[in-house]
């Protein structure tokens, strides 16, 4: 075997094992599947994660604010302070214009 | 297509909250009565087949995307009711959204203009007792958020007083501040209730006149708040 043909072999074996016999589209669509479905679940992760957020924001506040606030809770008067503390908070979130809900302005002309 | 058809089926597995929902169908209304305005203009101007079979797609679009918008924003009425009204409460929101899909149904099954012209006056006869029973429903839905309040007040003042039992002067107070938010709540819900209506507008004025009972009715709330704020810093301070 000539010097020449024999590089031309090295080259074409692979370092390690034998080169795969599946064709070369095969391996780019599969590839190109993988990115595409991983690129779906994030973009649906995302979606969901921004659905979930704005229904948070709906949701009552009750629900949303956190429960724990240091105080001498074990004290009457601590337990007392902490209900007065989430009768305020509910207070603050109620709009007697109920700006966020009023109707639609419809055309009927 | 592949890309298109995952990222369909994605936007379909969004679950979309009512608010969104509505967001999305205000913005088709406003786009589809702008489309009508202009197509209606173009038919009015040039009178030829092509115009006419414009005008009346545009038209039909107009009328179910209105009554699409109404129908998700009583859906938003209805998720918010849920969370304090109880379910005999909104049978008035399910009825409507009921006679809205029928008003729908019949919409899709027209083929003319004139026909397009009479089903754009069925919502506009109804719409004054919708908007009047609307604000009846907020109306309701402020008075209930209140009264959770009120509960917890009365809870608290009944806490207070098995603590401290020289505090009975200053929770009378408070008790009359509760009483105050009874009575503005019931003058308001007569306001709105018993208002005439007779053209669209109306129920917005009535509501009006009812929602500053509301607010005098929170007003009261708060003020009723700041007197417990005072009555535990006492307690405090022994």
């Amino acid at each position: 075997m000539k010097k020449n043909q024999m590089i031309a072999q090295d080259i074409d074996q692979p370092v390690f094992g034998k080169r795969s016999k599946m064709p070369r589209w095969s391996k780019r669509l599969i590839l190109g599947l993988a990115v595409i479905i991983s690129l779906v679940i994030i973009f649906s992760f995302n979606l969901k994660k921004s659905a979930d957020l704005s229904r948070l924001e709906l949701k009552e506040p009750e629900e949303l604010t956190p429960v724990a606030v240091p105080t001498e809770a074990s004290s009457p008067s601590g337990k007392l302070r902490e209900k007065w503390r989430k009768i305020n908070e509910k207070l603050e979130k109620v709009d007697p214009q109920q700006k966020l809900f009023q109707p639609p302005k419809l055309n009927f002309n | 297509m592949l890309i298109i058809f995952l990222f369909s089926i994605t936007f379909v597995l969004a679950e979309k909250t009512p608010y969104e929902s509505y967001l999305f169908k205000r913005d088709y209304y406003l786009s589809s009565h702008q489309s009508y305005i202009a197509a209606k203009q173009t038919y009015l101007n040039y009178e030829t087949l092509q115009t006419k079979e414009k005008f009346f797609s545009s038209f039909k679009l107009f009328l179910i995307s209105r009554n699409e918008l109404l129908r998700s924003y009583l859906f938003l009425l209805l998720s918010r009711g849920s969370e304090f009204l109880p379910e005999e409460e909104l049978e008035g929101v399910k009825t409507w959204i009921t006679w809205l899909n029928d008003d729908t149904q019949q919409i899709n099954k027209f083929v003319s203009v004139s026909e397009l012209t009479d089903a754009a006056s069925y919502l506009k006869v109804r719409y004054p007792q919708i908007e009047k029973g609307i604000f009846s429903f907020l109306a309701e839905l402020t008075i209930a958020q209140q009264n959770l309040i009120e509960e917890d007040i009365r809870q608290l003042i009944n806490q207070i007083s098995d603590v401290d039992s020289t505090a009975s002067e200053w929770l009378d107070e408070v008790k009359k501040q509760l009483d105050l938010v009874d009575q503005n709540q019931e003058l308001a819900m007569s306001r709105i209730k018993n208002a005439r209506i007779r053209r669209i507008g109306d129920g917005f004025r009535v509501w009006q006149k009812g929602q500053r009972e509301l607010s005098r009715a929170n007003e009261q709330l708060e003020k009723a708040s700041s007197f417990l704020d005072e009555i535990i810093k006492k307690l405090e301070q022994l």
